[in-house]
Formats: structure tokens, sequence, C-alpha cells
């Protein structure tokens, strides 16, 4: 109940505020009208008495500077507010005024006018979603990744739900199921930095399996932040676990930072010129503000691109930013290409149960590495007695679509409709689900097709399967059903 | 070919089925399931004599997946040689246009569903003419994305539906249909139908006349192993709807019914008197109950880019993922997409490679595999005495 009735007094406080702008703006009118009286009244006494002239108009110069102050006053206070809205809209969480759901539920027409914003909205993300560069790129296909979590005091604050290191833990679990799926022949390790001190939390190994046990070990231990980061002990952690690591492979730290300070044993440039010299790339997300030497440390380790130094406005935002970090990197200027010596080997059933050579455990079915023949149970895993890395063609396969990126789709102009050239009542090529109109409630004009075009078979979609042909599926199923070549 | 189904003859066989399911199997009706059924024309259209039976089989099976449950759902896509890929069901066109054809045992979403894929059918076999000489691609892979984003929608629409894809695929006689393309867009489908946790099953029949020694699909056969669904081959088309009822059917039945729950609860009772622990030994999955006809051997073989032979041991380009089984000495950019290779890495791999080679002019390894046989030898005196 107390809860209620705060909130109650602070929707009530809220809704005050406007009436004292009112208030105030009718002080400045009534001065303005008062203004005019006097000057009036000056003329008038001016011709009647002049002993008093000088005295009046002193009296009045001073009435005058006082509404002038007075006027400022108001100005500054309205200039204030307008600059708070304005940060408002800058989009940081702890900026934002306080938006609550009965607020926001208008009028009709009200309803009417939110609805297109939130189509916009919705149209703009999908913009945001095209904007994504489809060329080409060659990629580092095989990637070797440390995240570094921040597990220092100040992840305990409870800006993101439940607190900061719990939102991360969440997200880095999700992050790495997704990253393997995307990136089978990749490598992850987990550190985290606390006290002071960075410390191994799964080493580097391409088994979704154990990284998130440990991780899911953390959470449930309930495990407290405490103590300070060290970025430059994390950094060097990363560097040692990342030494080993085979020329071919594109080296990357990423940082997942929530203090705004780092404690640290000697000079972090040192550090960072060490990583550029090994071409390891740093991408660090911060949780709380932007901090300098993080966006040096990105800068200097990804050849001056400061794109990789992120901070994160919320807890969207954030999983966002995380997940942007899934797809491979381009390949820098000068790196070598080369070829890579994989097994693949094929999958036997036996009769008798033996033990595998990576777990050694008993069972029947494995894969014989081609090379030295020993038993794996599961693939891709780096054969245990000869190194040799084995893998089934379909991880090769995972891949591709990084390499062949689909074309977007373009959103058909309201034109085609408008002038017939597209039927008026049509369905999604691959769904069959029918496009919705959407027109304006006042202007009655369509406000989008909600079509979205293949350039190459011309075949519209819907916005669903638009996002997840693009997200998922990476074939356009116009295109795959062309019969001719 | 106006005619390819008389309906008559399937309503009556569909009555049957409907009254044999009757007294058992609608003890379920929470858990639907959505089926999606693809129909590779492309490759059936030259066995023309057949295709009327194996549409039969194929309608009698889908009305059996919607006699099971009244929330069942049923999606038909087609793929033919001249317009693509074609959904049966639903479809745009009119329903004004079907023939009144009543019956008043028949079931309303039969004679629905039935008719507009029977008539949708005779249209696309009307307009179609079987060419064998123009090179044609495959486009099975279309049909499968457009199924898969059908999946995608309808279950976002519902709650607690399960989906499951069935490919009913042919042999061809026209050996201008070009598969070779199809392996990344099939790899896609795969990829997404385990994200959507729908399971692909194939049934490929074989035309024995052709003779054909390599008959396995290779893909779809990746496709059902990796998203652990079935892969049956069959020869006979007259037997068909013992294969789709016996190996199809049960399988959507099984996944769709919430078997866990139904054996706890009769555990449960059974054990009364014992402890609850007992509880955990049970059926957890549909595979522990029926014994799935095995793929016993599924082609996850690569070939080599330059060659075309099967690889063990090769070498794979970092930047597109080629794979190629031998380096030749003259290899300097990648054949594939043209960046040029580090020198240092690639001496050290023809190093490794003349190292191999050498070995197997010595007969090193015809050595070592001898010695390997005689510690065999040596090993299994038990089994011969």
């Amino acid at each position: 109940m107390s809860n209620a009735m705060s909130s109650d007094e602070e929707s009530i406080v809220i809704r005050k505020k406007p009436k004292q702008e009112i208030t105030e703006d009718d002080e400045i009118i009534n001065t303005n009208t008062r203004k005019r009286n006097l000057s009036q009244l000056s003329e008038a006494e001016v011709s009647d008495e002049d002993e008093d002239l000088e005295l009046k108009k002193k009296k009045i110069q001073a009435q005058e500077e006082q509404e002038r102050m007075k006027e400022e006053a108001s100005k500054k206070k309205e200039e204030d507010e307008k600059n708070k809205k304005s940060q408002a809209q800058s989009g940081y969480a702890w900026e934002d005024k306080i938006q609550r759901p009965w607020d926001i539920v208008g009028t009709e027409d009200n309803e009417a006018l939110q609805d297109q914003q939130l189509l916009n909205k919705i149209i703009n993300i999908r913009d945001k979603k095209e904007a994504v560069n489809t060329t080409a790129l060659q990629r580092g296909i095989i990637r070797s990744m440390i995240i570094i979590i921040d597990v220092s005091q100040t992840m305990g604050e409870k800006d993101y739900r439940p607190n900061r290191f719990q939102n991360v833990l969440n997200n880095t679990i999700f992050f790495i199921e997704e990253f393997f799926n995307m990136n089978p022949i990749s490598q992850i390790g987990v550190v985290s930095l606390k006290d002071g001190l960075a410390r191994v939390v799964s080493p580097l190994s391409g088994s979704p399996k154990s990284h998130i046990d440990a991780l899911m070990k953390m959470k449930h231990e309930r495990i407290e932040p405490r103590g300070f980061a060290s970025l430059q002990n994390g950094l060097e952690l990363a560097r040692g676990m990342l030494m080993d690591v085979s020329a071919h492979c594109t080296k990357e730290v990423v940082l997942l930072y929530g203090s705004l300070s780092s404690t640290d044993p000697g000079n972090i440039m040192d550090t960072v010129n060490v990583l550029k010299e090994q071409e390891i790339r740093v991408a660090i997300i911060g949780l709380v503000a932007q901090v300098n030497v993080c966006e040096k440390i990105c800068k200097i380790t990804n050849m001056s691109d400061s794109s990789y130094y992120n901070v994160a406005m919320n807890e969207q935002h954030f999983a966002e930013l995380l997940m942007e970090r899934i797809k491979p990197l381009p390949l820098a200027e000068g790196s070598e290409f080369a070829l890579i010596k994989m097994g693949f080997p094929t999958r036997i059933i036996d009769s008798t149960p033996s033990f595998c050579s990576c777990h050694s455990k008993l069972n029947r079915g494995g894969y014989y590495c081609p090379a030295c023949n020993s038993k794996v149970c599961n693939l891709p895993i780096q054969c245990p007695s000869c190194e040799l890395m084995l893998i089934l063609s379909t991880h090769l396969a995972r891949s591709y679509h990084h390499l062949v990126p689909l074309k977007n789709f373009h959103e058909v102009p309201n034109s085609e409709i408008e002038k017939g050239k597209v039927p008026k009542y049509a369905n999604c090529y691959s769904c069959k689900r029918e496009f919705p109109l959407l027109k304006g409630v006042n202007s009655n004009k369509l406000l989008s097709t909600m079509r979205y075009r293949c350039d190459d078979c011309k075949k519209d979609f819907c916005m669903e399967c638009d996002d997840l042909i693009h997200t998922l599926l990476h074939n356009c199923p116009g295109c795959e059903s062309k019969v001719n070549l | 070919m106006d005619n390819i189904i008389d309906n008559r003859n399937i309503y009556s066989l569909n009555s049957d089925i409907n009254t044999l399911n009757n007294d058992k199997l609608l003890l379920h009706d929470d858990n639907s399931s959505l089926l999606i059924l693809i129909i590779d024309l492309q490759n059936f259209l030259l066995f023309e004599s057949d295709i009327s039976k194996i549409l039969k089989n194929v309608i009698i099976f889908i009305n059996a997946h919607l006699a099971y449950s009244s929330s069942n759902k049923v999606c038909c896509i087609v793929n033919d040689e001249k317009e693509g890929t074609q959904f049966l069901y639903p479809n745009d066109d009119d329903i004004s246009e079907q023939k009144e054809y009543m019956n008043e045992d028949t079931y309303q979403e039969f004679k629905k569903i039935d008719e507009s894929i029977l008539n949708k059918l005779n249209k696309i076999i009307k307009n179609n003419k079987p060419s064998l000489l123009t090179r044609q691609r495959s486009n099975i892979a279309g049909s499968m994305s457009c199924g898969l984003t059908y999946i995608h929608r309808v279950l976002k629409e519902s709650i607690s539906l399960k989906a499951r894809m069935l490919v009913i695929t042919g042999e061809s006689k026209n050996s201008n249909i070009v598969q070779s393309h199809q392996y990344i867009p099939i790899m896609n489908c795969i990829f997404t139908s385990q994200k959507l946790k729908c399971p692909i099953d194939v049934l490929k029949i074989n035309d024995t006349n052709l003779g054909n020694k390599e008959t396995s699909n290779s893909f779809l056969q990746q496709a059902t192993d990796a998203t652990n669904g079935i892969y049956l081959e069959v020869n006979e088309v007259n037997g068909m709807i013992q294969y789709l009822t016996t190996v199809f059917y049960l399988n959507t039945i099984i996944t769709s019914t919430s078997i866990d729950t139904n054996l706890k609860i009769n555990n449960s009772l059974d054990n009364l008197d014992k402890d609850v622990e007992d509880t955990d030994v049970l059926v957890k999955t549909h595979d522990d109950i029926l014994v799935k006809p095995s793929t016993t051997q599924v082609d996850f073989r690569t070939s080599c880019f330059l060659t075309g032979k099967i690889v063990a041991v090769g070498f794979v380009c970092n930047v597109c993922l080629v794979v190629i089984s031998y380096i030749p000495s003259s290899l300097k950019d990648c054949p594939c997409c043209g960046s040029t290779f580090d020198v240092k890495s690639l001496k050290k791999l023809k190093y490794w490679q003349m190292q191999q080679n050498s070995n197997k002019k010595k007969g090193f390894i015809k050595r070592a595999n001898k010695i390997n046989q005689s510690q065999g030898n040596q090993g299994s005196p038990d089994k011969t005495y």
C-alpha cells in the first residue's frame, strides 16, 4: 500500500508541474500589461508634476528592472526544462522521466497517434537492420575469444535487473550458446575481475558446455561482486591465454566493464601496446558511462576504429551490443591467410564399447581421428593425442553465411500500390500471411506497404519472414525455388 | 490427367481410418501438431503412372493427421518445374471455384483441404509439360525454406503446437536436374529447423526400373540425421500408405502427445505405495518406445575442391573455408577465393605432405598396418578357441 501511495503522490507531483508553468507564464503576461500601464501612467504623470518626475522615473526603472529579473529567471527555468527534455531524448535510462503506463494511455485520438509512432518505431528498427552492410568481406572464421567479466563491487548495483552482475552473467550464457551455434570451430575462454585480481573462470576451449557450467556455478553460488577491477591484470591474463593460439585464428577479447576506474599494477598502455603487437583485438562494452582508457584501448587494438567501444544505455541495449560480437570480425589488412590442416572423421558405431580419448568415458559411438586413430566422442574437437583439428563438413557449413551474406530486401514503396503495380490485397510469398494495410487515421493514406522485396527474384515478403530469413535462415525462398539455371 | 484422383474413394477410406482411430487415439486432444508436407514434383512428374497412386496415399495420410485431433494443422507445398514453389494448401485461389460435392458422411475439414489441394494440383499438372532437355536446378531447398517460414508463422500464432516436416521425393529420369548447388541452402534449412525444433522426415520413392546404384540423397539424409527425423527409402508405391501411417504418422502422434505426463500418471497410480523416487525410471522420449528405421550410414563426407575425392585429412582455407585434399607444388593462392597464403605456413604444410608421401612410398604405413593386424590376431585367440 505504501508503495502505491508514494507512486500516486509522485504522479501528482508530475502533473502539478505544468500547472506551475502556466502560472508563471500568466505572470509574464501580467507583467507586460503592467508595463504598458506604467508607461502610460508615467507619461500622464510627467505632464502633471515635474518635481516628482525623477523620483517616479527611478521607481519605475527599479520596478522594470525587477520585472526583467523575474522574466529572465522564468526564461532560465524554461531553458532548464528544455535541456532536461533533450537529455531525456538522448536515451540514457537514468535521465528519462519516470514513465507510467497509466500516463501513456490516452484518448482515442492519442491512441491513433501512438499507433503511428509505434509503426514508425518498428520501421526504424528494420531500417537499422537493413543498414547493416551485406557486402562480402573476408572474415576471420576461426576465432578464439576471451570474455572478461567485471566482478568488482560496482557490479552489485541494481540499475540492471536483478543486478548488473547477474544480468551480465545471464547475457553471457546466452551469448556463448549463440556464439558456438554461429562459430562452431571457434574457442572461448572466460576471465573474471575481482579484488584487483584476474582469475580464469573457464580455460580456452571449444565446448560451450564447460563454459556454461562454469558460469552457472558462479550464478548459483551467488558470488558477490567485491573489490576493484583491474583492466591491466585482466588483459594480461587474456594475452597469456591467447599466447598458444596459432596464427590463423583471430584473437579477440570482449570486456564487459561496469567500473569507472581501474586499479593497475603498472602502466596499462604498455600492455595495450603489447596487445597491438600480438594482433589481439579488444572490444569493450561499458555498463555505466564512457571511460577514456577503454576507448583508447579499443582504438589502439582495432586499427584506430573506435566502433568497438560501446556503452550500454539499458538492459536491452546491452544484450544487443553483446550479440553484435557474434559476427566474425573482418580481417585486418595484411593479416595472414593460411591453409589449416583439418581432419574429417567418419562416425562409427562399435559393437563393443570403448573409452574415448577426450573424456575417458565408455561409449559405443564415436569418431576416429584419421591421422592417429584415437577415438573422440564429440566434434568439433582438437584431437587429444595428435592435436589435429577434427570437424564435420556441417560445421564448416555453419559459417558460410558469414562469408556470403544474403542481400537485404527493400521495402516496396507506397506508390506501387497507388499506381496499381502491386495488388492491394496480397499474401507473403513464403508464409502466406496477408499483408496488413496500415492507414493513417486522419489522412487515410497508406503508411507503409509492409512488404519487402528481394531484388533478385522480385518476390514480396512480410516483415516477420524478412526478419527470419535474414537472421536465421539465410536463404531467400524465392531465389531458391527458381527453376532455371 | 484431368482427374487424377477420384474423391469418393478417398473419403470412404478416410471414414474407415476415422472409425479406427476413434476409440483409442482421440484421448489426447490438447497437444496439436502442424504437418508440413513437401512433395517434390520436380522428380515425380516423370513417372506419371505412379503419381496418382502416390497422391492418393498422401491425401489419406493428410486426412489421418487431421482426423487425429481437431486442432491439427496441415500445410502442403509442391515444387514443380515451372513455377517453383507453390502452396497447395493454404492457397490464394478462390474457394467458389470448387465443385459442389456434398456427402453427409464427409468431415468438413477433409473436404475443404483435400479439394483445395487436388484442384490446385490438377491445375499445376495441366500447365506443366515435363521437359527433359533443359538443364534445371533442383529447388527443393526453396520449398523447405517456405515451409520453415510457414512453421515460424504458425508457431508464433499458437501455443504448444509442435511442427514436423515431411519431404516426399522421388527419383528423376531427368539427369539434367542439378543438385550440387543445393548443399548450402539445405544446410541453412537444417540449422533453421534445429532452431525451430522441427524434425525433418524424408520418404524417398525409388524407381526400380532406373536401376541406379547410388540412390540415397545425401543432403536430405543429413537433414534427417541432424534434426532427429526419419529417412526412409521405398521401392514400391503400392503399399505406400503402410509406410506413411506406420513410420511417419505414428511418429507425429507420439511426438505430439504428452507421453511423459501420461506415463507419469500411470506410474504414480501403480506405485502409490512405493517411494516416489521410482518415477525416475520413465520413458523420456519417443525414441525409447518406437524403434525408428535406423539410418545406418549417413554420408557426412567432404569432397576435395580440386579433385572431387573424399577427404579424410584435408586443408581448409581460413578465409573461404574451401577444402583441399592436397597442396599442389605451385600453389600460392587459394583456388577458390584467391587470397594469397602465408609462405612460411605453406612451406611447413608442403613439407609435411612430402613426408607423408615418402612414408607411403617406403611402405611405412603398410608395415604399420601389418603390425597392427598381427597384434589384432594375437589379441583375438579367445574368440577362436
